[in-house]
């Protein structure tokens, strides 16, 4: 293969939508280099909680979600090797009528997007999930819900991406792209390669990436956080929610994992997290996440916290994801700020690719509400405004 | 309980209790904070009283020192089995008391003396019961007199090595052999070793007692495999080259139902990573510890560092660095420069001291080929369960960091929170990227540092915390 040959694709961004669209796109015939900054998978999608969920998902994005958590499923199939899903139920819970009204609203929409989520009563919840609290007086259930293992991921896509020809870039931050013979020159600091498409799969960091074409994304970053535990005995099985504060679950090794904690935590700028990440907040928010814990699953109380980590989470302006054309720049794309984003992580390569390889998309990818342009101008997403924490 | 007390120690050892006792000579108050049901760190552990005969080769200087804290009881609020968990960059606290419940404290200055975690060389075999680290056994003996039944082999390098050898065979324990991964000293070292020749005797007094037992010590050599059913009840002893890598050569199998392995100690990091100071990385020192000016100060303003924490110095560099910790402390609180002469003289005796460490260092200071001397399934974290072949895979899907390479195995992401396999989780990685050992890097820690009860957590006073 000669070496200054211009690839059919360049990635920018090593998350699951960044390898999974390099792996599709190589699948489908394109040669493919792929551009990480750190290791595969080590940003948000190393770190997310797992959840496979339809309950907190936006509803514009259930239809997806349902295909995402099917190929974690049968991820033997196309990643060619398990990535320890499991099938659980799902509870959004409430611990007032008034919560559980408006659980009923926000999961009317969900509904109709195609999730089956059913509304039911405290009782009917501690009969799927007998370690709930008293407390608890509704939920909003769903059958179909689950977990994938998040960290790991990049070894399982590392050698996925090696079996496909995939070049892989990693420790390798983009420093530029510019228009070049044949396409673009994605410039890093030890070298350039030329490529006919680009595509910016880089979560965060797109807004940095949209001012190298003058483009401005208006970008806001949020802090999401885990938490887990020791490993404790088996107490309970469902994916338990509580809206604006935490997701729970317990893995079959017996530590539970605490997604989230009450309060919002946003940064400026990704790359001064060490000094714009406030250590008071991400405390308070461990403390929030136990304290919301053993209130909901009242025999947590003695189990044990080891360990609390962060990681970021991108937010447009209206919180719909970016996936389209860069405004204005023939052959560059984007896919970036997707919620749920690790459920739909591998289905959104998926669908992308197919749209760049110029087949039919099962879904549509480049549909109008993703479109990017449409961001271009827009006041940065409310990070005052009402918690939308998963 | 005063809690408002201005300044908190962490540690009480030789190091953080002698800056207790020192701050306590200028009239200043302290919280002496510790996880030891007593005082007297590692070196000078303890346990109840009438433990009956003491144990060899210790002095009574552990015993003078408990007895001095009580005497300054009015100054110095030394509370037992209170372990610090967090420790932030603007000097907060978090400190789990009886494993139960958590309370934040908020000092103007902090002496961190927290001393150092003892190095393990994963081999195959090692997490077998009948397998313990050397200073687990001494504790063992320190606290109850609890002396191992059957055959022993020990395998390390170090003071400790021979030293917990000997305490052993004092109480008459059956030591099988002694496994040294470090040759003898050469005549250059001896000489330099020389230079404390206090220290140099007791070293010696040591190698007696193991001679005068006709004790066998197998040098230039490391225990490669613990064998048995379930239970240990053999271990195979390789040569090992000069970086202590093993390699072919004349094998032996020794009966053992007892083993202890230890490759020396590095500086406990935990909370000077924890609270953000700068860390460096120097062989003759341990490996990593936290970086510190000539007044023990770290880079984190009036966090201030001594003992064995911030590069191993021993105890008499532990006693040294407390007074010069106390003395700058109480400077910087304005509390005036009584402790300055004898500041002054502490930092006299430090440099032959230092001296006689690089020595030691020299000598017997562990290398990274025995850390890396693993199988492809030997375990290396315990508390996960991960081998080193999932290890070795992570580097090999572009994973050279340390960070990246615990987030994608979950090695050192356990219970103990990569206090044992830190050491080996660097070496290897060193090894498979062909890296300089530094260049493994250091893990982040993160608060909790042990294991918080989610009631106890969901106590802390977050009023403070959010803004
Ligand atoms: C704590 C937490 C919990 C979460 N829980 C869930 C959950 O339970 N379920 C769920 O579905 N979703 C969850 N999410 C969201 C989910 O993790 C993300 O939506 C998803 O991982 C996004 O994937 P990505 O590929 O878009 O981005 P990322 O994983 O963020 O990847 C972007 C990559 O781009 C790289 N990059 C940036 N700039 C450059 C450059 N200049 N050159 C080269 N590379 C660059 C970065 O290093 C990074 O690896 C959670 C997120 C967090 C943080
Ligand atoms: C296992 C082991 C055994 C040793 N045995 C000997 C020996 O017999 N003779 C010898 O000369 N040297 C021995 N050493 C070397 C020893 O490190 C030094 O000689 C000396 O003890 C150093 O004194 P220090 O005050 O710096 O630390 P240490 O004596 O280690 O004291 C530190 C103290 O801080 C406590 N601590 C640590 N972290 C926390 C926390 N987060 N919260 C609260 N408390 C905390 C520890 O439990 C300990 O009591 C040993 C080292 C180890 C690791």
């Amino acid at each position: 293969m000669n070496a200054s040959q211009p690839y059919d694709a360049a990635i920018i961004g090593g998350g699951v939508i960044g390898c999974a669209t390099a792996l599709n796109l190589a699948r489908g015939g394109m040669r493919v280099v792929l551009f990480e900054s750190d290791g595969l998978c080590r940003a948000a999608s190393g770190r997310n909680a797992g959840t496979l969920t339809m309950l907190y998902t936006r509803a514009t994005l259930i239809p997806y979600a349902i295909r995402g958590r099917e190929m974690w499923r049968d991820a033997k199939e196309w990643l060619g090797r398990d990535a320890g899903f499991h099938h659980r139920h799902g509870l959004e819970l409430a611990f007032s009528e008034e919560v559980a009204e408006e659980l009923a609203v926000q999961h009317r929409l969900r509904s109709e997007a195609g999730a089956a989520i059913e509304m039911i009563g405290g009782n009917r919840a501690r009969e799927i999930e007998p370690a709930l609290s008293e407390d608890i007086v509704g939920a909003a259930y769903s059958e179909i819900d689950g977990y994938a293992k998040s960290y790991g991921i990049g070894i399982l896509f590392h050698a996925a991406l090696r079996d496909a020809g995939v070049t892989v870039h990693d420790g390798t931050p983009v420093l530029g792209v510019e228009p070049g013979p044949g396409g673009h020159v994605v410039r890093w600091a030890a070298g350039e390669a030329a490529a006919r498409l680009v595509v910016m799969t880089s979560n965060v960091w797109i807004g940095k990436m949209a001012a190298w074409f003058g483009v401005h994304f208006p970008i806001a970053i949020r802090v999401n956080q885990g938490t887990i535990s020791e490993r404790i005995r088996p107490l309970f099985k469902s994916i338990l929610r509580v809206p604006n504060e935490l997701s729970l679950k317990q893995f079959e090794d017996g530590t539970v994992l605490m997604g989230g904690g009450r309060g919002e935590h946003w940064v400026e700028d990704a790359d001064q997290g060490d000094v714009q990440q406030d250590i008071n907040i991400i405390n308070s928010k461990m403390a929030g996440a136990a304290e919301c814990a053993q209130r909901v699953v009242p025999a947590l109380r003695e189990g044990r916290v080891v360990r609390t980590w962060t990681g970021y989470e991108g937010f447009t302006p209206d919180n719909q994801p970016l996936i389209g054309p860069m405004p204005g720049v023939e052959g560059v794309y984007v896919a970036a700020c997707l919620r749920s984003g690790f459920t739909i992580g591998p289905f959104a390569g998926q669908l992308l690719a197919d749209q760049l390889l110029g087949r039919e998309p099962e879904m549509p990818v480049f549909a109008s509400e993703f479109d990017p342009a449409r961001v271009v101008g827009m006041e940065p997403y409310d990070t005052e405004g009402p918690s939308q924490v998963a | 309980m005063n809690t408002a007390a201005p300044v908190v120690i962490v540690g009480a050892g030789p190091a953080g209790a002698t800056a207790a006792l020192s701050l306590a000579e200028a009239g200043i108050s302290s919280v002496l904070l510790d996880d030891n049901g007593a005082a007297g760190g590692q070196v000078w552990r303890t346990g109840a009283a009438d433990l009956g005969p003491p144990l060899a080769y210790t002095d009574a200087r552990g015993d003078e020192l408990r007895r001095d804290l009580k005497r300054h009881g009015d100054l110095i609020d030394h509370r037992t089995g209170h372990e610090v968990v967090g420790l932030f960059p603007d000097l907060r606290l978090w400190v789990l008391e009886g494993g139960e419940t958590v309370t934040s404290l908020h000092p103007k200055a902090i002496v961190v003396a927290t001393g150092a975690l003892e190095v393990f060389a994963p081999v195959p075999g090692w997490t077998r019961p009948g397998v313990y680290g050397l200073g687990g056994l001494q504790a063992l003996m320190k606290t109850s007199r609890v002396v191992p039944d059957g055959p022993v082999v020990l395998g390390g390098a170090g003071p400790l090595l021979r030293l917990v050898a000997a305490q052993l065979a004092s109480f008459g324990a059956e030591i099988a052999a002694v496994v040294d991964a470090a040759p003898w000293p050469s005549s250059g070292q001896v000489l330099r070793l020389a230079s404390q020749p206090g220290l140099l005797a007791k070293g010696l007094a040591f190698e007696w007692g193991l001679l005068r037992r006709g004790i066998p010590v197998h040098r230039g050599s490391a225990i490669v495999e613990v064998a048995g059913d379930e239970e240990a009840d053999s271990v195979l002893v390789a040569p090992v080259d000069e970086n202590w890598r093993p390699v072919d050569g004349p094998r032996r199998r020794l009966e053992a139902r007892v083993v202890g392995l230890g490759y020396g100690v590095r500086s406990n990091v935990e909370l000077t990573r924890l609270a953000g100071c700068e860390h460096t990385f120097s062989a003759s020192r341990g490996g990593w510890h936290a970086t510190r000016n000539r007044d023990m100060e770290t880079t984190v303003e009036n966090l201030f560092l001594a003992g064995d924490g911030g590069g191993i110095g021993g105890v008499e560099v532990a006693l040294a660095e407390g007074v010069i910790a106390a003395a700058s402390v109480s400077e910087r609180l304005g509390q005036g420069d009584r402790l300055k002469t004898k500041a002054a003289k502490a930092r006299g005796r430090m440099v032959d001291l230092v001296r006689f460490q690089d020595a030691l260092a020299d000598w017997s200071g562990v290398r990274p080929g025995i850390l890396a001397g693993s199988t492809e399934d030997t375990i290396i974290c315990r508390c996960e369960d991960v081998t080193r072949g999932e290890i070795a895979a992570a580097v090999a899907a572009g994973y050279t960091d340390i960070g990246p390479v615990k987030m994608n195995t979950r090695a050192g992401m356990g219970l103990c929170q990569g206090r044992t396999c830190t050491p080996a989780l660097q070496a290897i990685m060193a090894s498979e990227t062909g890296r300089p050992l530094a260049e493994a890097g250091l893990p982040t820690s993160r608060a909790p540092l042990r294991p918080v009860p989610l009631k106890a957590l969901a106590q802390l006073p977050l009023d403070e915390a959010v803004e």
